[in-house]
């Protein structure tokens, strides 16, 4: 198994603050309990966004030449081609830099850094780009999804040689279309998107009886983990998580109530901010949203 | 009224942000304006903090859009 490090991590938030409170003060005690204060929302086009994490990681990071570029995204401003390309052009990468797009939302970092983990032996630095725009899918009357979801960027490099310290030991993933219905955003018969969908209800009940069951068996597969750096889709999703996985202790990182729920990016955030201890510990990486997917991951220092 | 069901009611009123009373056997997702997806997300998680994760014993309630469905799932799956 190819060892790694996570080498740094880049993000900018939307710049324009929403104030819940006031953007629904019918809704103050759904809000306390949601944990988000504030959302985020960019004037940006998504490569331009998605673009300055970019640059900053490469600004940051010199000595590394990004031979692989990953894109995790479901907004774009052209139907085709990926927004790889469109990011490989603007940042300035050669033309030899090799481009994946990856058309996944919450669970999408999880889904990169595997494919990433299995493509170290090919490539020696990987970006990660996780970037999204999901207020400008949403419909303006809709309450539960304008009060949860933040638009962001995030860049994410992975390095490997012979000292980094990092390997997957153990992954359980769950990929289910029967559930699309879950969360989606459909196109009307002209190919015009309509506004997302999300039916609190069953995601709820998809976290409880499908998600924590994956995370414990990755838990007790060989090493026990002493953090969990899990999808932030809101204070409820996250405290009803943490509350059936009491029993393993884990050190459990959050930022819903700083950023709102920023998709792919949630993990990374998470990660950039505990970017010491993840390359010296074992954590649990827990991705889980759209589709329905679920990826969960375990991260173990070796070194 | 049972004393359940007025526990039941409390609950909902309570994680949807409601006034005590604004919740009766009649009440629903479309005539309960708070009742949206994100309301349901609350109403689930205020019921499973509160009657030891019943959601997992009972998957109904995620797609349940009436307090008289509540009621008859919470006590026929409540321990």
């Amino acid at each position: 198994m190819l060892k790694f490090l996570i080498k740094d991590v880049a993000f900018h938030l939307g710049s324009k603050e929403i104030d819940l409170k006031a953007r629904y003060p019918e809704a103050t005690s759904l809000i306390e309990k949601t944990g988000i204060p504030f959302v985020y929302e960019s004037d940006l086009n998504i490569d331009d966004l998605a673009l300055i994490p970019l640059r900053n990681l490469i600004d940051r990071n010199p000595e590394i030449r990004i031979d692989c570029l990953i894109c995790v995204s479901q907004s774009s401003n052209f139907v085709l081609p990926g927004l790889s390309n469109f990011l490989q052009y603007k940042s300035g990468l050669p033309s030899s830099t090799f481009l994946i797009d990856i058309n996944q939302g919450c669970a999408g970092f999880v889904h990169a850094l595997t494919i990433a983990s299995q493509c170290l032996g090919q490539w020696k630095n990987i970006a990660i780009i996780c970037v999204d725009k999901y207020r400008s899918k949403l419909d303006p009357m809709d309450r539960s999804t304008g009060a949860v979801f933040s638009d962001c960027a995030t860049a994410t490099l992975i390095t490997s040689d012979a000292n980094s310290p990092l390997t997957i030991t153990a992954h359980k993933y769950m990929f289910d279309g029967s559930k699309v219905d879950y969360l989606n955003q459909p196109l009307d018969p002209n190919g015009n998107a309509r506004y997302l969908h999300m039916d609190g209800g069953k995601l709820w009940g998809y976290t409880r009886t499908e998600v924590v069951p994956l995370i414990k068996e990755v838990i007790k597969n060989g090493t026990l983990p002493s953090a969990i750096y899990m999808h932030q889709a809101s204070k409820l999703v996250f405290e009803g998580i943490l509350q059936q996985l009491a029993e393993f202790n884990l050190y459990s990182p959050s930022n819903f109530n700083r950023y709102g729920n920023t998709i792919a990016s949630t993990i990374p955030l998470l990660i950039g901010e505990n970017l010491t201890s993840i390359n010296k510990q074992t954590s649990i990486l827990a991705g889980f949203g759209v589709g329905i997917n679920t990826i969960i991951l375990k991260l173990e220092c070796t070194a | 009224m049972m004393g359940q069901d007025k526990n039941i009611y409390k609950i909902i009123e309570e994680a949807l942000g409601l006034s005590e009373g604004s919740i009766n056997a009649e009440s629903n997702n479309k005539n309960i304006s708070e009742w949206d997806s994100l309301g349901h997300f609350a109403v689930l998680s205020a019921l499973d903090n509160k009657f030891d994760d019943i959601t997992i014993r009972s998957p109904g309630l995620a797609e349940a859009s009436s307090v008289a469905e509540i009621i008859d799932m919470v006590n026929r799956d409540k321990k």
